[in-house]
């Protein structure tokens, strides 16, 4: 018997005792009531002080004993403990999570680290935790020590999107993870929040369940793969309680490193754009399935980039214009899209077709070349599937300009369009000092750069700090969204005739691509 | 401890009924859960607890430290189921009807219950002390006049018996077990 199944067991036990209040059998409770109210009086009672407030009748005791007794049994009738199976089988097998945690946990790779710490009477408790290279998982509560569980999120700062809610740091509380020497591994992202604060933070995701467990999720650095990296929890205020709460827990990567595999394919295509795209290879993860792709620019092409744009090719290494990414759809032998680059698709999935990218540390070292690594949910190791070519996303620096008369905005808006880009001004508040050119936009992924210049052609200063965006839902294979945006403008003012609207980069979508490659099973 | 435990417990042992019954009431799903771990009856568990309680009532002014009432309480429960577990080894026991139905309206604690039942005395014994009634080792070592040592061993040898029966059942279950 493993002691891992022990620990199951005992972790059951007391999850068992502590959310159960089993009641007792009706016949015993009035058996046991009828009993003591026939207790005969002692005699030779000690007289002791009255207790205060405490002046409850012995029958309005017992009563209140029976109803308490009912309402137990009631609650017993309605609350759904957890059974052993539902208890013993992983966190991460719970369907709101993605399909990759779901399909490692059942096949094993979690770990049970029972790690736990205690300040204030708050313990902090590591339930489980699930890694491989790729990323890594793992669930905790915060309870009282009479076992009083606490919210879990109450360490964080929300925000709430909708029906989404995003957590981040805050308290100086800290998660993140490190190899054997110390080093960093997880991935860190900085985010712009709306108080305008920004905040940078290794964990990618929180996600709260049965009101006294929350999963926090990473993602691993590329190229990472130590047998054994470490998480580090560093929680300074809890529950509004200041105190130190440290764990460094140990996980173990070897096994999950020993179940990965990387099957090479080293198919190439090059698009009429001039992009020679490559499916290098193949990983299949506990967790995920990643496909490696690296993309060039022709020299033929770049040729024609820097002959149309010199200026911006002052330092090739950093510029923009030769971004792009490929889009691309994994089908099954019967078609079905199994994984896919289209974040409306994949947002609509509910986590079946999620995806994740991880850009090439080196890729700026390498000019025009770009190596990235995109996981899904992990696909059948036994069988076949094909990568489809949807287009190549990429920033174009049209520098179209677009004259505007603001008074004609009064009868009607003013419209502009570069190939699938459309954008209108819909209106203009004015300010003192500065006025919010309010717009909406029809965009590929992130959309387009405007600037605005007076009459004498002078570049109007956007307050970028006070400019605000409405994402609206991306389209389903079109790649493209709907987005309201305000600008706030320096030196537009009611005098202001006119301004000049200068677009000068754009997110633009190439679908002018016909390419499937087989993706061979794992041997 | 709870202090209202404890001053309830004072008064108790100083003659006073009503706090005695608030003690007993405040214990009565321990009483049972100890009674029946031993007993195999709901029926006899209602004669067991009531004799375990009228003698610790005439028995409370002995105890010296008021805030052992529960262990002491146990202790004189645990004593009378033995003693009627042994006079009854001989009775053949028909099936409790009162049982099935407890069973059935306590669907979330039947499965615990059912796995207690399959575990010899000693171990039940152990594992309802410890994690429904919250006694420490060293508790649970006085309740039963053993050394800690064996409570934690019982502990441990009860935990492995429980999860050979869950495993022994996991394909009608369903069960996702995980070997490392």
């Amino acid at each position: 018997m493993s002691d891992r199944l022990e620990q199951r067991v005992d972790e059951w036990l007391k999850l068992t005792a502590q959310s159960q209040e089993e009641s007792v059998p009706r016949a015993f409770h009035e058996a046991l009531v009828r009993m003591l109210e026939n207790l005969p009086e002692r005699d030779g009672r000690v007289p002791v002080k009255p207790r205060q407030p405490f002046s409850r009748s012995k029958k309005y005791l017992l009563a209140a004993a029976s109803a308490a007794v009912i309402v137990t049994g009631l609650a017993a009738g309605t609350y759904v403990s957890p059974t052993f199976a539902e208890w013993i089988k992983s966190f991460f097998t719970r369907p709101e999570l993605d399909k990759g945690w779901q399909a490692a946990a059942q096949q094993g790779f979690s770990q049970l680290p029972q790690a736990a710490v205690t300040d204030q009477g708050i313990t902090l408790k590591v339930m489980e935790v699930l890694a491989d290279t790729k990323r890594l998982i793992f669930t905790y509560s915060l309870e009282k020590t009479d076992g009083t569980p606490l919210d879990p999120t109450s360490i964080f700062q929300k925000e709430t999107y909708g029906r989404y809610t995003d957590y981040y740091i805050k308290d100086r509380n800290n998660f993140y993870l490190t190899d054997e020497k110390g080093n960093v591994v997880s991935e860190s992202i900085t985010y712009g929040l709306l108080s305008g604060q920004k905040v940078t933070q290794s964990f990618r995701s929180v996600t709260p369940h049965d009101g006294r467990f929350a999963d926090v999720s990473f993602y691993l650095k590329p190229n990472v793969a130590p047998k054994q990296i470490y998480l580090n929890i560093l929680l300074k205020k809890v529950d509004g309680v200041d105190g130190t709460w440290s764990l460094k827990v140990p996980v173990d990567l070897e096994k999950s490193i020993a179940a990965t595999m990387t099957v090479p394919v080293n198919a190439t295509y090059t698009t009429p754009s001039g992009l020679v795209i490559e499916l290098e290879d193949v990983t299949y993860s506990p967790t995920v399935t990643t496909f490696r792709i690296r993309s060039e620019w022709t020299g033929k092409a770049l040729q024609e980039m820097r002959a149309n744009h010199p200026e911006y090719f002052v330092d090739e290494k950093r510029d923009r214009l030769i971004y792009h990414s490929v889009h691309y759809d994994v089908v099954d032998e019967t078609g079905k899209v199994v994984a896919t680059t289209d974040p409306a698709a994949y947002q609509k999935s509910g986590g079946e077709l999620f995806h994740q990218e991880e850009i090439d540390p080196n890729d700026r070292s390498r000019g025009s070349i770009s190596i990235v690594s995109q996981s899904f949910a992990p696909l059948d190791r036994n069988k076949t599937y094909k990568l489809v070519l949807r287009g190549i996303a990429r920033t174009e620096r049209p520098m179209k300009a677009w004259k505007v008369n603001l008074k004609d905005l009064e009868n009607q808006q003013a419209s502009f369009a570069y190939k699938d880009f459309r954008a209108a001004i819909t209106g203009i508040r004015y300010g003192e000092e500065s006025s919010i050119l309010e717009m909406e936009q029809e965009v590929t992924t992130m959309g387009g750069d405007f600037e605005v210049l007076d009459e004498a052609g002078n570049v109007l200063p956007i307050k970028e700090e006070e400019s605000k965006i409405e994402l609206g839902e991306p389209e389903s294979g079109t790649m493209m969204r709907r987005i309201k945006v305000q600008l706030p403008v320096e030196g537009l003012t009611q005098k202001t005739q006119s301004i000049t609207l200068r677009l000068r980069t754009v997110s633009t979508f190439d679908r002018n691509v016909d390419w499937q490659v087989e993706i061979p099973p794992r041997k | 401890m709870d202090a209202a435990f404890v001053e309830d417990a004072e008064r108790a042992v100083a003659g006073e009924k009503e706090a005695f019954v608030r003690l007993v009431m405040g214990m009565e799903r321990t009483l049972y859960r100890v009674s029946r771990s031993i007993l195999k009856s709901d029926s006899e568990c209602v004669d067991a607890v009531q004799e375990a309680v009228l003698n610790a009532y005439h028995a409370v002014h002995t105890l010296r430290e008021p805030r052992f009432f529960k262990t002491w309480m146990v202790q004189i429960l645990m004593n009378v189921c033995y003693r009627m577990a042994r006079e009854k080894t001989k009775v053949v026991l028909l099936p409790d009807p009162e049982r099935r139905e407890t069973e059935r309206s306590l669907e979330a604690h039947v499965e615990l219950r059912e796995a207690l039942d399959a575990l010899e005395e000693d171990l039940r014994l152990a594992i309802e002390l410890h994690y429904l009634e919250g006694f420490t080792v060293k508790e649970m070592a006085e309740i039963l006049q053993v050394a800690e040592g064996t409570i934690k061993s019982r502990l441990a040898k009860a935990r492995t018996k429980l999860a050979s029966w869950f495993l022994s059942d996991d394909g009608e279950r369903g069960w996702v077990i995980y070997e490392r």
